[in-house]
């Protein structure tokens, strides 16, 4: 069977990194679901969010997994040469997680088993930054990539608790090394994607403090991403490709309580060639953490929301890696709610019918965004009230 | 004066193929490293005018934190994506391996030599590991068609060009490579 879609006899190369919510890549791939909408597809590993972009943007790679900022931040030329880049489909949301290292966690006299609210516990960590002020290093944490979720949410817990990024040493490092940096000390703290929050928390160095879910909830977390130039030059491939990852998403929707498909889905992300699960300590039961809710699936999930583009931006000020209006003409461009519509319709599956929303407002059925602090960001006018 | 490189490539051979080929070009090579453990205190400390990193390198997102400038970082770095003119050769440079980092403001010009000396490198490097790679290849498998053509010998009574023919048969037959069939054989006589 092939889609309705002209899609040309050409393989695509999509990218992703061996995370957990690469998972909507892999099973497109692995459930056929590329092949039933006409499309040749082969998926790469690849090691770095720079390296994503830097292939989507010179067209080594077609399309990719990206943390939801990327595309937003390539397009801005944050760090790199400005190149145009474009979502239509949120892939998932939450799966994030900050994580203390055992240490710290003493000296704020927090007990690893009986952790607080997240609001609680950034308040220990500015106190004891009041306290120590003449600590010999400042105190450092790691997150992977500058225009990440992660990013920007570790900032939020901080700045919830009155602690500036002036007073925190934010750096870069791997995921697969956090752990081992969190082992030796050169870093007392981390916000990074799942897997990698549990086994730090499984390697027994430190505890997850505050799922990012918690922090930000009903967030988009990772989208498809891919350059304006391919969005133009082969739209019907590009909503071949749209359509079989949202199939994808749906097929993961309830992930974390359906343990049937929990054990389908360890046993494709195992292999070698995705996240080579089978040399970790997850098994299928341990895949998913509880404490790091993930979801891949919901009308409100998939929906690539402008107002929390416009969000992203505001975070990217306060960072200081940008300066201009929160409602800059480019987020139209980057995110494409109308094409999520015209997919999610063709599928028989719901999608709102606004492109910008009152973030943190989570509403009666909480299908909305919630921030900690119960702040609200939002714009009911598309792009005319946002201020901050 | 020349600019400043620093190195960052695992591969100890390819970076030391570059750190000469760049010397002999006239570039001084200030840092080579292997390991990233330490990559940002080694960035701060020697403050190279351009930073050679392997694509694939894991900790290429922690640069990427080099380029946000801050209290911590008064010194940023950018990703090099070539002149704007010629996209065909950032993306050989990307095919090839090298992506490069440089201290924002140097221009295209000064930086572009520098990057493609890296990429031949790279590519030549590449070569060489698939030239070794296909003769291991070749001699694993002659070893695989000397052991089966023995085997052939003692437990079937051929005389050597008998082995030989009978092997090339199978493998014409069965539209196979000589050195599967032979693991077949192996595998069966072994058996025996």
């Amino acid at each position: 069977m092939t889609g309705r879609y002209q899609t040309g006899q050409q393989t695509l190369t999509l990218g992703f990194v061996p995370l957990l919510d690469a998972a909507p890549l892999i099973l497109a791939k692995e459930l056929g679901l590329f092949a039933a909408q006409g499309l040749k597809v082969s998926l790469q590993r690849e090691a770095s969010w720079a390296s994503i972009r830097d292939k989507v943007a010179f067209g080594v790679l077609d399309g990719a997994q990206m943390i939801a900022p990327l595309p937003l931040a390539s397009s801005l030329g944050l760090g790199a040469t400005a190149v145009p880049m474009t979502t239509a489909l949120v892939l998932s949301s939450g799966g994030n997680a900050i994580t203390l290292s055992n240490r710290l966690l003493q000296q704020l006299d927090l007990d690893s088993a009986k952790l607080p609210c997240p609001l609680a516990s950034g308040k220990a960590l500015q106190q004891y930054l009041q306290q120590v002020p003449q600590r010999q290093q400042p105190l450092r944490l790691a997150t992977v990539s500058p225009y990440s979720c992660h990013h920007y949410q570790l900032h939020y817990w901080l700045s919830t608790a009155g602690i500036s990024a002036r007073q925190v040493d934010v750096i870069g490092v791997a995921p697969a090394a956090m752990a081992a940096q969190l082992a030796d000390g050169a870093i007392d703290g981390f916000c990074v994607g799942e897997p990698w929050s549990s086994l730090a928390q499984l390697s027994g160095h430190g505890a997850i403090v505050t799922s990012c879910d918690q922090l930000w909830h009903n967030w988009q977390e990772k989208v498809f991403a891919v350059s304006q130039q391919f969005a133009n030059s082969r739209p019907q491939c590009y909503l071949a490709l749209l359509t079989a990852l949202l199939q994808a998403c749906h097929w993961l929707h309830d992930i974390q309580s359906n343990s049937d498909k929990t054990a389908q889905l360890w046993h494709w992300l195992a292999q070698s060639q995705y996240l080579a699960l089978a040399d970790s300590d997850l098994n299928h039961a341990s895949l998913f953490n509880p404490a790091v809710p993930q979801a891949f699936f919901g009308a409100a999930l998939n929906m690539p929301w402008r107002s929390q583009g416009a969000f992203i931006l505001q975070q990217m000020r306060h960072l200081q890696q940008w300066q201009g209006p929160l409602d800059h003409p480019l987020l139209n461009q980057v995110y494409r709610p109308d094409l999520y519509r015209q997919v999610a319709a063709s599928l028989g599956f719901n999608a709102p019918a606004e492109d910008w929303r009152l973030e943190g407002n989570a509403g009666v059925n909480d299908a909305g965004s919630r921030f900690v602090d119960g702040q609200l960001f939002g714009v009911s006018k598309p792009l005319a009230a946002v201020q901050q | 004066m020349p600019l400043s490189v620093m190195l960052v490539d695992d591969e100890t051979e390819r970076a030391m193929l570059v750190e000469h080929a760049l010397a002999e070009h006239g570039y001084q090579v200030v840092c080579r490293l292997t390991s990233t453990a330490a990559l940002r205190y080694h960035v701060e400390r020697v403050q190279p005018d351009i930073i050679i990193i392997d694509m694939d390198s894991p900790d290429r997102d922690t640069l990427e934190h080099m380029t946000v400038i801050s209290q911590h970082n008064p010194r940023p770095i950018v990703f090099f994506a070539g002149p704007d003119d010629s996209p065909d050769s950032i993306k050989r440079a990307i095919q090839a391996g090298v992506s490069a980092y440089i201290v924002d403001g140097l221009t295209a010009k000064r930086v572009k030599p520098i990057i493609d000396v890296a990429v031949a490198r790279f590519n030549e490097f590449q070569q060489l590991r698939q030239q070794l790679h296909s003769s291991q290849n070749q001699l694993a498998e002659q070893q695989l068609i000397d052991k089966a053509k023995r085997l052939l010998i003692k437990k079937q009574q051929m005389d050597e060009a008998k082995a030989f023919s009978t092997l090339r048969k199978l493998a014409m037959d069965r539209q196979q490579k000589m050195a599967d069939v032979a693991k077949d054989v192996i595998t069966i006589l072994e058996a025996l």
